[in-house]
């Protein structure tokens, strides 16, 4: 764009030197003014040539942005010729890219509205071809003296190249810096696998070797963690040729050379063997070897690790040998997990012995629960207190009756134990069952046998009671023979009433009835009869038994006094042993009084009821028992008197015992023996 | 002095049946009839017991039959005692025999044999009664006796002759046919013969004061 200066003349004045000055000097500007249009001009043309020349497309716009001015470079840039778009308005053609019209315009308005006086866009343009250029545009207006827009001019520079370059520069920075991070990472990750490395071969057991494949196996490499492992130094080994083999036990040796990959790329080969370590001492190490190629000459080579499973070898001899135990005991082993919630738990192992005992094979059993083996016999109180205990985590022993897959029964011994683990948990329930079904019969042969006893006894009892129940049946016999004699002789001399007659008759026959009743004591006493249970009242016994010895304690001049509860003492008992058992007692205290002045034996019988249970003491004032007869007194066949067996007091314990109750004895504070019996309500779930 | 009270049987048995129907047989013969329950219910009464018997079961709880018997014996009460044993109480019944008891009678007894014995007992017990009485008669007159003419009697009855008397005690002939006259009078004996059989009695009735504590 040109601009032109438009010089102004004064007007002149009086003083003529002044105007002639004037004049001069006007004329002086006039020349130069001359002479700088001239320049001007040819500045101009200087310009607008070097405009065509310059690489930058020129373009002029007017006022009204209509094009007025299209350089050669700008043709040579865009295609069309000057001729072609000089005069056409901003966006009468298609010029601008249409993704980047919107900026472009933006740019324009900026121009035009004075916001900006020249600005800069980066932008695509097209071709007159219809391809995309890109191109930088730096615009500028030319305003005049008021500030009025006079045109804009804008060069533009075709930066497809320059795009181009620096789209490749750009990649290729980021192909570095991409390649520098993985660099480092790559350097990273190696340097905390070496470290890991480092640390797990200082660390671990596991010592790493390669070795030959072919001669004794010579060693090329073994990690340094050998010396902690088995102590030898690593150099020591790769420098002795055929170090390893000759360490090997020789029964494992041969075993061990034998086994390995026979091809390179193989599976591994895993290898247990005894090898001697630094301290002379054998351990089992296990050894995983592995066939490779070598890097140079071609030739095979061995690398793997060993590790010393001594402990691990020990732990599976021990497992192995629980594992033999359990197999070949003859109690049934039941392991179940910890399921508490009904069903329960689940059995999820059984020895040998179980199935061989019921019946069912693992496929019946694993999964399901302990249940199976019960039926009606079993005692719903024990599965009660099986479950009681499950819950708390008890250990339980309990004597129930199983059934077999058949459904045959047999009783057992059944022991349960919660297993725990490290945290206290309890993780499983072990279950051992022992088959007590031959000691149960013995059991009760020997019950039989007991009970054969203790009748035999209590014939031998009645003998020792004989005569003094023979007294006793004497007494009503004599009664009676008494009564009947004196009234022949009133008879005789007719002096009875028919009133008194009838008096004496029912006195007869009372006596009569008293002879019954010894008769019958004797009788029941001595019968012999399988045990039985039934309810009874403890002081009809002690009534009884007071019956068939008051004659005896009367010949012995004692004197028994009785102390009943007013309570009913009712229990399930065998009448028989349990009067025998007051009997043997009563018969014991007279012995032991019988050293005592006439008129001063005195045997005490009590009865006492608790809520669980009745207590039978017989007391006596008897000297006491000295501390060793206390221990030894219901020994069998042990006794302190000159007559006797020695049997009655053990037999009343067994008695006692088979009635699930106690029996001891205490001296008295004074004097004395208490024998104390202890009968529970709550009996023997099994009846003998 | 003989009681003239009908004689009672005392009956002590702790067996109530036994106790009664003997008392009711006992009395069907017309015989008084005590019961007790047992020896100390009678020692208590022991006072007033005077004549009759005692039929006593061997087995008595607190104080025995036997030890009954020593106990009247001891204060001076010398009914006969009549033991009713059971059966093989024999050597208990012996042992009551040598300690003085009238009899035993073993159960079951019949009837008769027990009101036989009772019978005899109360009969003895009469006699006894009699002799004891008589040999207080005889006592009394020994008692006027000196010294010296107890000595002379007791020389008199055992058969001495009057020199051999005198020589024994140191005293003339005559001296001894004095004392002998005062004696006999004193005794009122009528026979030599006489005064013998009364120092039998006294000797006799001395004894059985003394037997019994030399037995026990």
């Amino acid at each position: 764009m040109n601009q032109r200066d438009n010089p102004t003349a004064e007007p002149s004045g009086d003083r003529l030197a002044a105007l002639q000055a004037r004049v001069e000097q006007l004329e002086k500007e006039l020349a130069a003014n001359l002479s700088a249009q001239q320049e001007l001009r040819e500045a101009g043309d200087l310009l607008s040539r070097h405009l065509d020349n310059m690489p930058l497309g020129v373009l002029e716009w007017d006022s009204e942005f209509r094009l007025v001015r299209w350089s050669g470079t700008a043709e040579q840039i865009f295609g069309w010729k000057a001729e072609e778009v000089c005069g056409k308005k901003y966006g009468e053609w298609r010029f601008v890219h249409d993704d980047d019209l919107d900026d472009v315009n933006e740019i324009a308005r900026r121009l035009l509205t004075g916001v900006e006086q020249s600005n800069i866009s980066n932008n695509r343009n097209y071709r007159r071809d219809n391809s995309v250029v890109f191109c930088q545009w730096c615009n500028s207006v030319l305003l005049d003296e008021e500030g009025r827009l006079v045109s804009i001019l804008s060069h533009v520079q075709d930066m497809s190249r320059l795009r181009h370059v620096q789209n490749s520069l750009h990649e290729l920075n980021r192909a570095l810096q991409r390649e520098a991070a993985e660099r480092r990472r790559a350097e990273a990750a190696l340097a905390s696998a070496n470290e890991r490395m480092h640390f797990l071969l200082a660390a671990t057991p596991v010592v790493i070797y390669s070795c030959s494949v072919e001669g004794e196996r010579n060693a090329t490499f073994v990690s340094n963690n050998i010396e902690q492992v088995f102590g030898y130094r690593a150099e020591q080994v790769i420098s002795t040729p055929g170090f390893w083999m000759q360490h090997i036990h020789p029964e494992d040796r041969q075993r061990a050379a034998d086994s390995i990959p026979p091809e390179a790329g193989d599976e591994p080969r895993v290898n247990e063997y005894r090898f001697r370590c630094h301290s002379d001492e054998y351990r089992w190490v296990r050894d995983v070897v592995r066939r490779v190629h070598a890097s140079e000459d071609g030739a095979d080579e061995l690398v793997g690790y060993c590790l010393d499973i001594q402990e691990q070898k020990q732990v599976e001899q021990q497992l192995r040998l629980v594992q033999s135990a359990i197999d070949q005991v003859d109690e049934s082993v039941v392991i179940t997990d910890a399921v508490v919630d009904r069903p329960g738990p689940h059995i999820i192992y059984a020895n040998p012995a179980f199935y061989r005992v019921t019946g069912y094979t693992p496929q019946e059993v694993i999964g399901r629960s302990p249940r199976i083996l019960q039926g009606p016999a079993t005692s719903r109180a024990i599965l009660r207190r099986v479950r009681a205990s499950l819950m708390a985590g008890h250990s339980l022993r309990e004597e129930a009756i199983n059934y077999r897959k058949d459904g045959s029964i047999y009783h057992v011994e059944w022991q349960i134990a919660p297993v725990r683990n490290e945290a206290g948990e309890i993780v499983n329930w072990v279950s051992i069952q022992r088959d007590i079904t031959h000691a149960k019969r013995q059991e009760e042969e020997a019950n039989r046998r007991d009970a054969e006893m203790a009748h035999a006894a209590r014939l031998s009892t009645m003998g020792e009671m004989a005569s003094g129940i023979a007294h006793e049946l004497n007494q009503p016999l004599a009664a009676i023979a008494n009564y009947v004699h004196g009234c022949q002789q009133r008879l005789r001399s007719g002096r009875i009433s028919p009133e008194e007659l009838s008096t004496v008759l029912e006195r007869v026959v009372g006596q009569a009835e008293r002879s019954g009743e010894i008769i019958r004591r004797m009788r029941n006493f001595v019968r012999k009869r399988e045990p039985q249970r039934e309810a009874a009242d403890v002081n009809d016994l002690v009534h009884n038994v007071v019956g068939l010895l008051q004659p005896e304690a009367r010949r012995r001049g004692v004197q028994i006094d009785l102390e009943l509860t007013d309570d009913p003492a009712v229990l399930r008992l065998d009448t028989i042993q349990i009067e025998q058992v007051i009997v043997n007692l009563l018969q014991n205290s007279f012995d032991a009084i019988a050293s005592n002045e006439p008129g001063d034996r005195r045997v005490r019988i009590r009865t006492v009821t608790e809520p669980d249970a009745v207590r039978i003491e017989v007391s006596d004032n008897g000297p006491g028992l000295k501390p060793q007869e206390l221990d030894r007194i219901f020994d069998p066949f042990y006794t302190t008197k000159s007559e006797g067996m020695g049997v009655g007091l053990n037999i009343s314990e067994s008695i006692i015992h088979s009635h699930n109750g106690k029996l001891h004895a205490t001296n008295n504070p004074d004097r004395g023996t208490t024998f104390v019996a202890i009968l529970f309500r709550q009996m023997a779930s099994n009846p003998v | 002095m003989v009681s003239t009270a009908s004689p009672t049987v005392y009956v002590i048995d702790d067996d109530q049946a036994v106790r009664e129907s003997l008392q009711w047989l006992i009395e069907s013969v017309g015989l008084n009839v005590q019961t007790y329950e047992n020896a100390n219910a009678l020692l208590q009464e022991c006072e007033e017991i005077r004549s009759g018997c005692l039929v006593v079961d061997i087995r008595l709880p607190g104080m025995s039959g036997l030890d009954l018997q020593d106990r009247l014996q001891a204060e001076g009460c010398h009914l006969p005692v009549i033991i009713i044993t059971g059966h093989g109480d024999v050597p208990v019944a012996i042992r009551a025999m040598k300690a003085g008891a009238f009899d035993f009678i073993e159960k079951p007894f019949s009837d008769q044999v027990l009101l036989d014995r009772i019978r005899e007992a109360l009969k003895e017990d009469e006699n006894r009664r009699i002799s004891s009485a008589r040999a207080a008669e005889i006592e009394a007159k020994r008692k006027l006796l000196t010294p010296r003419e107890v000595e002379v009697m007791d020389l008199v009855v055992r058969g001495r002759l009057n020199k051999q008397i005198a020589a024994e005690l140191g005293l003339s002939h005559k001296t001894i046919e004095v004392h002998r006259a005062h004696v006999m009078d004193k005794m009122q004996a009528q026979s030599l013969a006489e005064l013998v059989r009364m120092a039998v009695v006294l000797e006799q009735e001395e004894e059985s004061a003394a037997v019994a504590p030399k037995l026990n």
